[in-house]
């Protein structure tokens, strides 16, 4: 017994008075009851909910209705009772069951607040026999003492055996050129026009679309002026430290600007150039320590499979340090990014990126921007190639290291002009060069974090007893750490071979020999 | 699924407005429930104020193709198979293996519901003779007096003829006036008998009233006596077919 239902949604004000009279047509209608429901929606900073098709509805303090667009699947109990909770914090939940991958290390964020008023009807024949029942749904959403009438629908469930009146209204309303069924995500769509918000509105991925034809210099302005916009969004979320990706996205956007800046050194008035390369620098210095904590912390799970039980409270320990250096850095972190030293800088910053062509007056700066980066890539692709020869399984770490950092502006320069080439062949790339990013990053992750565990180590004064766990514990980690570095260094040389093969190649030299003009579409924002 | 005939050979004993009543206590207790109106007069769904589809027709009764047939009550988990004027003739299109094959149609709607409630039409025709066979429990209401003693004598002797299992038998006193000398006397001789439910079911103004409300006792007036004893004698019903 599937039961019948559709909705209708509203399309303006004096619909709901529309709906009642074309439903009048059918039958007599009575009013029931008026339910009023306030909730918040809430979704990560980047949609990760939305993008998997999913909302998150919130009410009073703890109670959560998870579903999918369209309602058919609903997940609704109690979840964390705190206003900014983490993915994470709902995987000891019911809520999750199933949905796992809903659920990672974002925080969910409120969005907006809504007021959802269900008015109920019924339709009657001339028996006073219900043949329809009807819902008005009215959503009146606020946020920072903004608040709108958003939008709502109508919604129209059938009885058993009587389902000729149901089809009969859904004739009617069709005819009438309404759009039938609507999702809740259209719902959250409506209802962030509180904000002059939309969903998807965030991406921790950079989308830059660029016209071949404009200037070297022009194209940069567009970059920068993104990742500055990216940067500028983080940091209430670093400030109010709702979860770590914020100060990592930040600082992404932050180690692009940097790598995009010294791609353009010779283009820019040398002492512009150090004053900003000099800024920038000291930002990555105010951010860095906080970040480099979060890491570990993040790795605390994978950290506590590798030691064996009796290792474990020594671990613990050592986390609960860590913790607590993070507590002392993370204050030194909101005051750097809320001193007037940052704010200056950022304006400088602003200033220099929006003066016209980035005060790349020289004829460099003037040249098509489709030509231009395709000689930074082919010349960043080169160096790599170069290096990667030499490397082998004997290879010191700071050459491993170099190539690391190598490939890393290689994909810089990728993704700032990636919509100037062949959308497939690009992804291509990409896709290549990321599988040998992937293990040379681990090789150095792995590096960093024996480094950073031996100077912890090298700090402790064994007097304590704690101490001594601790350093038992670290000694277990830097061992296991030192195995699987050796297991991944094994693999550089034959990453690099898959990365560097003839077809591989041949395959970037094309696409940059053949870049792709397209026309610009410049976003109002 | 569990098939509950509320039958009697006996016309206004209180059968329909025990049909009726019962079935709304059922859904109300959360199962799903199917009121089947058997009787051609269609009293029960006059009550729920469903009208046949006009395309109901016996042939397709019998081809088991009710899901069709079937409409929603204005109560939750409470449908209704209304009945049409040919049900007239149903007896005469069953034949004498027709209890199996009632037993094959009802058994299709085994997946939508946990109770089925059959409102039966007052005779001992083939029909009912099929009914009372395919039915898990068989109650029948019993004004209390001495004709209707007798008339429920010749129930279990028709049982016994038929061959159903007398067990799955049970009366319950229907339409119970204590002023009246004749109730009181027969009550006080058979309430204690087995095959009678002790909830017994008042003569009530309620019950009358249904024909102008036209809603069940318990919807109209929750709470009443009369709701409360429907619901009581649901109970032991109830307890009986759990019991199975
Ligand atoms: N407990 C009761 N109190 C008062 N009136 C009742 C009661 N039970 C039934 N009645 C009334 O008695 C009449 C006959 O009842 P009902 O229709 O339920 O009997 P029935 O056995 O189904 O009759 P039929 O054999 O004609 O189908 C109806 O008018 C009904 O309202
Ligand atoms: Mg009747």
């Amino acid at each position: 017994m599937t039961q019948l239902k559709t909705s209708f949604a509203f399309r303006s004000a004096a619909d709901p008075a529309l709906f009642l009279e074309k439903i009048g047509e059918i039958g007599v209608v009575s009013r029931q009851e008026v339910q009023k429901e306030c909730f918040q929606y809430l979704d990560t900073f980047d949609w990760h909910l939305y993008r998997k098709g999913w909302v998150c509805m919130r009410c009073g303090l703890d109670q959560y209705t998870f579903s999918n667009f369209l309602g058919s699947e609903v997940r609704a109990g109690t979840g964390p009772g705190n206003p900014v909770p983490l993915g994470r914090e709902f995987l000891s939940t019911p809520l999750s069951k199933g949905l796992k991958s809903l659920f990672g290390i974002r925080s969910l964020l409120p969005c907006v607040d809504v007021e959802r008023t269900k008015r109920f009807f019924l339709l009657l024949n001339k028996d006073k026999k219900t043949i329809l029942r009807l819902c008005i749904e009215q959503n009146h959403c606020s946020w920072d003492g903004v608040s709108l009438d958003t939008g709502g629908c109508l919604r129209i469930y059938g009885l058993r055996g009587y389902g000729k009146s149901f089809h009969r209204l859904r004739k009617i309303l069709t005819e009438k050129g309404l759009q039938e069924g609507c999702g809740e995500d259209l719902f959250l769509q409506q209802a962030l026009a509180v904000r002059e918000r939309l969903p998807l509105d965030y991406s921790s991925k950079l989308t830059v679309t660029l016209d071949g034809r404009e200037s070297i210099a022009e194209a940069a302005q567009d970059i920068f002026l993104l990742l500055e916009e990216d940067m500028a969004r983080n940091v209430p979320g670093i400030l109010q430290d709702w979860d770590s990706e914020f100060l990592h996205d930040y600082r992404v956007a932050l180690r692009r600007s940097r790598s995009l800046l010294s791609t353009l050194k010779k283009m820019i008035p040398e002492t512009e150039y150090l004053t900003m390369q000099e800024g920038l620098k000291k930002i990555s210095a105010i951010t860095g320590p906080v970040r480099d904590l979060d890491v570990y912390l993040l790795e605390q799970e994978s950290y506590r499979a590798m030691l064996p039980r009796s290792l474990q409270q020594g671990l613990k320990e050592f986390f609960a340090a860590l913790e607590a250096s993070r507590e002392q850095e993370f204050k030194r972190l909101q005051q750097g990014l809320q001193s007037p030293e940052y704010a200056e800088f950022m304006d400088q910053w602003l200033g220099f990126v929006r003066k016209q062509f980035c005060g790349l007056t020289g004829t460099r700066g003037k040249q098509p921007c489709a030509a231009a980066a395709a000689k930074f890539i082919r010349k960043r692709l080169e160096k790599i190639l170069q290096a990667g020869e030499r490397i082998d399984e004997q290879s010191p770490d700071e050459e491993l290291h170099r190539l690391r950092i190598q490939c890393k502006k290689l994909r810089y320069l990728l993704e700032f002009y990636r919509s100037l080439f062949s959308k497939e062949s690009m992804a291509t790339c990409i896709r290549q060069l990321k599988k040998l990013q992937d293990n040379l990053g681990s090789f150095n992750d792995l590096s960093v974090q024996q480094e950073m565990l031996s100077r912890y180590h090298e700090q402790q004064t064994p007097r304590s007893k704690k101490n001594l766990h601790i350093a038992a514990a670290l000694g277990g980690l830097i061992t296991h750490l030192q195995n699987d570095q050796q297991k991944v260094r094994k693999n550089c040389r034959k990453s690099y071979a898959n990365f560097a093969t003839d077809k591989h190649r041949a395959l970037f030299y094309d696409m940059l020999a053949a870049p792709t003009i397209q026309e610009k579409k410049r976003e109002a924002k | 699924m569990n098939t509950i005939a509320i039958y009697s050979s006996k016309g206004g004993v209180g059968k329909t407005a025990a049909a009726v009543n019962l079935s709304y206590a059922c859904a109300r207790r959360g199962k799903k429930t199917l009121l089947c109106d058997m009787d051609p007069q269609g009293a029960a769904g006059y009550y729920y104020r469903v009208r046949p589809k006009s395309k109901f027709n016996r042939k397709k009764f019998l081809k088991g193709k009710l899901h069709s047939f079937i409409r929603e009550t204005d109560y939750p988990y409470l449908d209704l198979l209304p009945t049409h004027f040919s049900f007239r003739n149903l007896d005469l299109a069953l034949d004498r293996e027709g209890s199996e094959e009632l037993k094959r149609i009802f058994s299709s709607l085994a997946d939508d519901y946990d109770y089925l409630i059959l409102d039966c039409p007052p005779n001992m025709t083939l029909l009912s003779e099929n009914l009372i066979m395919a039915a898990d429990q068989v109650v029948t209401p019993v004004i209390p007096s001495t004709l209707s003693i007798l008339a429920l004598a010749q129930l279990v002797k028709f049982f016994d003829k038929i061959k159903a299992d007398r067990k799955k038998l049970h009366g319950f006193f229907s339409m119970v006036e204590g002023r009246k000398n004749m109730h009181r006397d027969t009550i006080k001789r058979f309430a204690k008998k087995k095959i009678f439910f002790r909830t017994m079911v008042p003569y009530l103004a309620d019950v009358e009233k249904m024909g102008i409300t036209r809603q069940p006792v318990a919807a109209t007036r929750p709470g009443s006596p009369s709701a409360e004893a429907y619901d009581r004698l649901w109970m032991e019903i109830w307890k009986r077919s759990s019991r199975k």
